[in-house]
């Protein structure tokens, strides 16, 4: 095996990794979502705010996770599939 | 007699032509799933929960009082238009009215006369008819009591207890 494919492969699995981490996060986002309409329906201030700030914080989150894997995609010409 | 497969009849779409779902498209899909999420979440943030009923309102007629049967119950608005009350006839002498919004996911709470209790029917939770307060299920907090007053043979709402 050269040392190019190699490289290929081991970028491809990081991206992989990072999508299913990205996937995780958004999960989690969606379920702050359905806790935060709770909150807001029965009046809990303080879970609202915590599902917001959370929610922030898996937002910031996925935001580096979408940038990383786009440097590591396309670290290598061709790599969009 | 021809080298073509038969599969290739049976699914006539070009590999080509398929459509694919890149890398790229993917992420950018969770982007937006994840940028939506923030949003919705911050603009349940931003609106915050509603303010508690307290205070002092304009006095309403909500009933006669021989319009009540005893165990009866009726519905009415108060403080305002958008805000469902439930007014119960205990016995001859007593009456009760309490915000309907259960205070777990605001469902309609019924009167159950036989155990002279509220019931919220969505996820049986449970409030006294006496107070409000909450006897069992999963409400996280009392009802809201409306202040009642006798004014002849006529019932007024005329305030919301805290």
């Amino acid at each position: 095996v050269s040392p190019q494919p190699a490289r290929r492969a081991q970028a491809i699995t990081i991206v992989y990794a990072v999508m299913a981490c990205l996937a995780l996060v958004v999960g989690l986002q969606w379920v702050l979502v359905t806790a935060a309409v709770e909150a807001f329906r029965t009046g809990h201030q303080a879970l609202l705010v915590s599902a917001l700030a959370m929610s922030g914080g898996c937002f910031v989150a996925s935001r580096w996770l979408i940038r990383y894997s786009s440097r590591a995609d396309g670290s290598e010409p061709g790599a969009s599939r | 007699m021809t080298d073509r497969p038969a599969w290739k009849d049976d699914f006539p779409i070009a590999w080509v032509d398929d459509h694919f779902v890149t890398r790229r498209e993917f992420t950018r899909s969770l982007a937006w799933a994840s940028c939506a999420s923030f949003g919705v979440t911050a603009g349940l943030g931003a609106l915050g929960t509603p303010a508690p009923l307290t205070g002092v309102a304009s006095p309403r007629r909500v009933a006669r009082v021989d319009d009540l049967p005893v165990g009866g119950s009726r519905v009415f608005s108060f403080p305002d238009a958008t805000t469902p009350c439930l007014l119960v006839r205990r016995d001859t002498q007593t009456f009760v009215a309490f915000t309907q919004g259960c205070t777990h996911l605001g469902c309609p709470v019924v009167y159950q006369r036989a155990e002279d209790r509220l019931e919220c029917p969505c996820h049986a939770g449970f409030f006294s008819a006496e107070d409000g307060r909450v006897l069992s299920g999963p409400p996280p907090r009392p009802l809201t009591r409306i202040a009642l007053e006798r004014r002849g043979g006529e019932l007024w709402a005329v305030g919301v207890r805290s």
